[in-house]
């Protein structure tokens, strides 16, 4: 066929505009990344007695569900720290990684909505922050 | 001021560096391919010298005397460059332009050069605007990104008790025997403008991404030609996207180096007498190793690949020698800075810690572990990339349909490190500790994205250009 090249090169990229421009995709990202933008976005958590060094998780509630906000990160004293994103609780445990911290510390921020799923994932609660203060919440 | 030299500083470090080693007729295509490869070299360079800065200084100590003595390096290495090119070699800057007007009328092909060079432009600037929404939504980066790099990155920046992070305690998915590139350069940055901002590291990756977008253009345009360039930019871009689901990861930046290591090798061959450039891809490869611990399936498949070309081309002893001496210079410190880390800072690796004689041998004769693995990759090869039918192969198709006349055996080495490397990490999964689903469901994708630009290089240098075919 005299024009198989041109033809192919011109499906080629129709392809390319179709799937990388897809507004299809573009609103599903907008729709995507709005529930994250609109979960809180920085706390203070001051303890008085906490190890030098330990693996923070942070779990929150949002939306009445039991999506969780986790966020490990170097714990000194008193730190201002992101709880940037949700992540499905059973997403998290299937991954069988909470038995295996070693220091944590949960924050309760809905000390009634996360106390039984502490209880069912097993974890112990080592420490809580003696104060917590949402600094800044994009709500 | 520091905020400004923090980032420039690098930046120069990697610029002289690359234009002094590949710039040499003074044409666009060299010049964009040096530009392109300058923030890998210099991120590296940087990181490198961070490291150690902390290792005798702890951070937050004697900070201007560290920008010193980067200062000082780039001042040497300007004065290096400038020795070298004292006549100028700047391109004429319409030359481009000017031979591309003259070679009207065009061609129906040219059209659709045209077309494809517009649909590269809208969607770089979608994958832009997509990537800030990204970045917006989840601005310290996804689960690896908070859980590893920048964890390791907080930890360098925290103080006197930053070798903690690196201790046993740490919990093995925090990897805490993960090299240090990424970590350090961001805190590197940070104690530099005095601040954790978590712009650093989204535009660290940012920058490492369209990078590997620009040397595969640059790299296309100026060895074959920029129609070419134009779909393999495309074709790179609608895998570029899979970053978005593994913001600031080290798997982009490894990429990266991975990437530019083969295209230096590539130009090796093709251009004799310049064993400078074996020196830049050692230094790449030393990059990668000291990026992520897959960077060391690339020496080995670096080494393998080498081992076969003396039996099949034979060089001189003294060539032979010459040539691993230049690589070697540039892949040693970067190799040294690792084993430091490795043997006096970080705790030992989960996997390797983790096997003995007796579970290596079951794994190793576990039958179902190849399975579900080739499985894993059968789904990865049809489901990779953005592209709505999978990039793979539309990528196979696009090689049929241009077709090819012979693949230049420095071309085909390419593919034997990339079998190579694919090798290694099939062995990891069989090996892993871990649960082999979750291993495979976690990582098998951003291994393909380590792979697929240098895969995208090494077709577009062996098929035919659109010009041949008639």
């Amino acid at each position: 066929m005299k024009y198989r090249l041109e033809i192919g090169l011109i499906l080629f990229l129709a392809l390319f505009f179709i799937s990388i421009n897809d507004p299809f995709v573009y609103i599903g990202n907008i729709q995507k990344a709005s529930p994250d933008l609109r979960t809180p976005a920085q706390y203070e958590c001051i303890a008085s007695s906490v190890p030098e060094t330990a693996q923070i998780l942070v779990f929150s509630r949002s939306d009445g569900t039991f999506d969780w906000s986790t966020y490990n990160f170097l714990f000194t004293r008193s730190q201002y720290f992101l709880v940037p994103r949700v992540m499905n609780y059973t997403e998290i445990s299937s991954t069988g990684m909470f038995g295996k911290y070693k220091w944590f510390l949960a924050i309760r921020m809905d000390a009634q909505a996360l106390d039984p799923i502490i209880r069912q994932s097993g974890l112990q609660v080592v420490k809580s922050c003696d104060t917590i203060t949402v600094l800044k919440s994009a709500e | 001021m520091a905020s400004m030299l923090s980032i420039l500083i690098p930046l120069l470090i990697g610029l002289f560096i690359s234009v002094a080693i590949i710039v040499r007729e003074g044409r666009w295509g060299e010049w964009l391919l040096a530009i392109f490869l300058a923030p890998g070299i210099g991120i590296a360079i940087s990181s490198v010298l961070y490291f150690f800065w902390v290792i005798v200084f702890q951070p937050f100590y004697l900070l201007p005397g560290y920008l010193a003595l980067e200062a000082g390096l780039t001042i040497i290495l300007a004065a290096v460059v400038w020795a070298k090119f004292r006549r100028t070699i700047l391109p004429p800057p319409m030359a481009f332009w000017k031979g591309w007007l003259a070679a009207r009328p065009w061609s129906f092909r040219t059209w659709i050069g045209i077309a494809g060079a517009f649909v590269l432009l809208v969607s770089l600037a979608n994958f832009v605007e997509d990537w800030t929404l990204a970045f917006f939504a989840a601005p310290d980066g996804n689960w690896d990104a908070w859980g590893i790099w920048n964890l390791h990155a907080r930890f360098i920046h925290s103080g006197e008790l930053w070798r903690n992070g690196f201790s046993a305690e740490m919990t093995w998915w925090s990897h805490p025997d993960y090299p240090l590139l990424l970590p350090g350069f961001i805190a590197r940055v940070w104690a530099l403008i005095a601040s954790s901002s978590q712009y650093v590291p989204a535009l660290v990756e940012l920058c490492f991404i369209l990078c590997i977008l620009g040397i595969i253009v640059a790299s296309v345009g100026l060895l074959r030609d920029w129609k070419l360039a134009i779909f393999a930019g495309l074709f790179t871009l609608a895998i570029l996207y899979d970053s978005l689901n593994m913001q600031q990861y080290a798997d982009m930046p490894l990429a990266f180096f991975i990437l530019a290591t083969n295209l230096l090798l590539w130009l090796v061959d093709s251009r004799k007498n310049q064993p400078q450039l074996l020196f830049l891809a050692g230094v790449m490869a030393g990059a990668a190793i000291w990026t992520k611990n897959e960077g060391w399936a690339l020496l080995l498949a670096i080494v393998s690949v080498e081992s076969v070309i003396i039996l099949v081309e034979k060089p001189k002893f003294r060539d032979l020698i010459n040539g691993w001496v230049w690589f070697g210079a540039g892949i040693a410190p970067l190799v040294i800075t690792t084993l430091v880390f490795k043997l006096c800072v970080a705790p030992p690796n989960d996997i390797v810690d983790s096997l003995s004689a007796q579970d290596v041998l079951a794994k190793i004769s576990d039958l179902s572990r190849y399975a579900l693995i080739w499985q894993s990759i059968a789904d990865q090869f049809f489901k990779i990339g953005l592209l709505k039918v999978g990039l793979l192969p539309v990528l196979i198709g696009f090689v049929l349909v241009v077709g090819w006349n012979k693949i230049p055996r420095s071309t085909a080495w390419i593919g034997l490190r990339l079998i190579v490397i694919a090798l290694v990490y099939f062995g990891i999964y069989v090996l892993s500790p871990h649960r082999l689903e979750w291993h495979l469901s976690t990582s098998l994708d951003r291994l393909f994205d380590q792979i697929i630009p240098t895969l995208i290089l090494m077709v577009f240098l062996f098929v035919n250009s659109l010009e041949d075919i008639s």
